[in-house]
């Protein structure tokens, strides 16, 4: 549909300066523009009406314009079109630019229907021998302003198509996740247009019609209860105007959710049975195994009784692990034991799921069994472990009384057997030192002062420990 | 070698260096078809700026908004409505919209398509007599309804492409630049069907 504009009065609303940031404005050019557009025989809102408007609806962006204000407009300023404008370029540094946007708007519909863009360097400009150049982004903006009005329209077409639903102010549909019975609330707020408010009630699947209660100052809400089937449900406003007019406008959807997040845990240490064996800090990655959103969590140890130790909880995502480092709340390191590591997770829902996975903090050394016997000539140390907990690291290093070292010998398993030959002793004392160290870090170490004595009593002493048959009055 | 031979050889040479100058078009992804119903009225929704040049984002935005309010074929929801609804929403201009938020922008709005895009370069680069700016875009047409991305579309351009002779015709501002990315994406939109309404 083609139609012919009649209207002539134009608000010009200041222009955005975006080279000084999203809050710049340009009023010298907005002045300018008023100037250009009263030569062209359109009467222009007063600049001082058009901030009085603007401080009066609290409008503070100045490159946009939403209906309702547009509408307003038309009603208090008298204005049948509205020019926004936006400075996007203004570069004094050589070869300096400008480039400009601007909009027109018709406020008996507060469509667009005319806009512009003009972008122009001083590079675009240059004469012969320097004459009528501009010098400045200020000789270039009459420039800039006289190309782009040159395209104003003198009849605007008018595209048919629905008006934007601008009515509303405001709205707040909660909660978006709610479990099934559960109570749901929507409040809006309207925009006062006209004299009387809308009958308004809203659609909502599975549900039905819902009235919304209008509080007398254009506010609405209404509430309802959620269905028992989870899934998502769309809300939608109906609006009945006195003159009869009915709108329909989408709100939102809120999803019914009953079933809790699957959350594991998964630690990094040793596992021992049916626990994971740390010393000094565990690691423990949070998965969701069915990601969905979460708005809440919570970290507990707890000891064999159930008694929280220590605990953190956050809101939003789960961090990507979790560290404990053997302490309570208070700092103090844990006895040695098994604990257990609570994961409390709630989706938006508030569904709540958990896992438990069982730690066990290990710092005793590792139980080592050392024997030597002799065979001969011969001596052979016998090495093992009698700790739960496997060994990384041994090794046994034997020295002869003037320090020569007699032999060495390391390994990765238990248990093991070294040699040592006794006439390397030449009638001296051998010293032996044995290490060992457990995968979780902890170490034991000892020293036999004369492996050869302890060799010899071994073999000689084969019955010590044997319960004494006869009673000895002297011991 | 004979005159005969080296005709082919200059024309060769030629066809291979106008091929060279020619300019790059628009790349276009047809990612689901359009909706048969027509579509009238559209939502561009504010760009994401992943330049370093301020503000390139609504730079581009305004120009690519005001373009396709020249084609004549858009009726083109105000920026006004859309930030109104941002608002309201609590979405913020540089976060990208869930599925859910186009479905709300698009009924509110009235809109049939929604428009997203980005500025992944913008940028001036000093010349002899003059600045060589530089522009790539991506730009999608959502279905208002669904919320999905039906097309898909990346340009990108710089102001010495439409150089004609020596200096002229060189393109010398990042706002004309702007102005013709717009144009030849608009162009290629509606050379491939998205045509808006019938007047």
């Amino acid at each position: 549909m083609a139609g012919t504009l009649y209207a002539t009065t134009v608000a010009v609303f200041p222009i955005e300066d975006l080279s000084h940031g999203v809050n710049g404005v340009d009023f010298n050019f907005t002045r300018l523009l008023s100037k250009e557009l009263k030569s062209m025989g359109l009467e222009v809102v007063p600049e001082k009406e058009m901030m009085n408007f603007m401080v009066r609806h609290r409008i503070r962006r100045v490159g946009s314009l939403s209906t309702y204000y547009v509408l307003r407009m038309r009603e208090q300023l008298g204005a049948d079109l509205v020019l926004l404008g936006s400075i996007c370029q203004k570069e004094e540094k050589a070869p300096g630019a400008l480039g400009l946007t601007l909009y027109l708007l018709r406020t008996d519909d507060a469509r667009v229907v005319w806009s512009g863009v003009e972008g122009l360097s001083r590079a675009d400009m240059l004469r012969l021998l320097g004459i009528d150049q501009p010098h400045s982004t200020a000789e270039l903006l009459p420039i800039v302003a006289q190309d782009i009005f040159a395209s104003w329209p003198d009849q605007m077409e008018q595209v048919l198509g629905r008006i934007p639903f601008f009515p509303i102010q405001s709205v707040s549909l909660r909660p978006l996740y709610v479990k099934p019975g559960h109570k749901l609330e929507c409040r809006l707020k309207l925009r006062p247009i006209g004299r009387k408010a809308p009958d308004l009630y809203l659609n909502i699947k599975g549900i039905g019609t819902v009235p919304m209660y209008n509080d007398g100052h254009w506010g609405y809400t209404a509430d309802w209860f959620a269905p028992v089937k989870d899934g998502k449900y769309p809300v939608e406003a109906v609006f009945h105007w006195s003159s009869g007019r009915t709108e329909k406008t989408y709100l939102g959807l809120y999803c019914v959710d009953s079933v809790p997040p699957a959350v594991t845990l998964r630690l990094s240490g040793v596992r021992l049975g049916d626990s994971v064996a740390f010393r000094d800090r565990i690691f423990a990655v949070p998965k969701l195994i069915h990601p969905e959103p979460i708005s809440r969590w919570e970290i507990s140890i707890e000891d064999e009784k159930g008694k929280s130790l220590i605990s953190e909880h956050g809101t939003g995502n789960l961090p990507s692990r979790f560290v404990w480092k053997g302490q309570t709340g208070g700092g103090s390191s844990v006895n040695q034991g098994v604990y257990r590591m609570v994961l409390r997770v709630w989706d938006k829902a508030d569904n709540m799921a958990k896992s438990i996975q069982k730690v066990a903090v290990r710092r005793t050394p590792p139980s080592m069994i050392l024997q030597v016997k002799r065979q001969g000539s011969n001596m052979f140390v016998d090495l093992g472990n009698k700790g739960e907990v496997p060994i990384s690291f041994w090794c046994v290093e034997v020295r002869s009384e003037d320090g020569r070292v007699v032999k060495t010998s390391e390994g990765e398993k238990l248990p093991a057997r070294i040699g040592v030959n006794v006439a390397e002793a030449k009638n001296k004392k051998l010293e032996c030192v044995v290490m060992l160290k457990d995968i979780l870090g902890n170490s034991a170490r000892r020293e036999i002062k004369d492996l050869v004595r302890m060799a010899n009593k071994s073999s000689t002493g084969g019955n010590r420990g044997k319960k004494q048959e006869t009673w000895e009055s002297e011991f | 070698m004979s005159i005969r031979c080296i005709f082919p050889v200059i024309g060769a040479i030629i066809l291979v260096f106008l091929y060279s100058c020619s300019p790059r078009g628009a790349t276009l992804q047809v990612l689901s078809p359009l909706p048969k119903q027509e579509i009238c009225r559209v939502a561009v929704l504010p760009f994401t700026n992943e330049s370093q040049y301020p503000l390139g984002g609504l730079i581009f935005y305004r120009v690519f908004m005001a373009e396709m309010i020249r084609t004549g074929h858009f009726d083109v929801a105000q920026e006004g409505d859309i930030r109104d609804i941002y608002d309201q929403i609590k979405l913020l201009p540089g976060q990208q919209p869930s599925i859910e938020q186009i479905r709300l922008l698009g009924s509110r709005l009235g809109a049939q398509a929604i428009i997203t895009g980005s500025v992944i370069t913008m940028g001036e680069q000093r010349q002899f007599l003059g600045m060589n700016p530089s522009l790539a875009v991506h730009v999608n047409i959502l279905d208002a309804h669904t919320g999905k991305i039906l097309w898909s579309t990346y340009h990108h351009r710089e102001g010495a492409d439409y150089r004609k002779v020596m200096h002229f015709g060189m393109v010398n501002t990042v706002t004309s630049l702007a102005q013709h990315v717009s144009q030849e994406i608009l162009t290629l939109w509606f050379d491939k069907g998205f045509k808006g309404c019938e007047k």
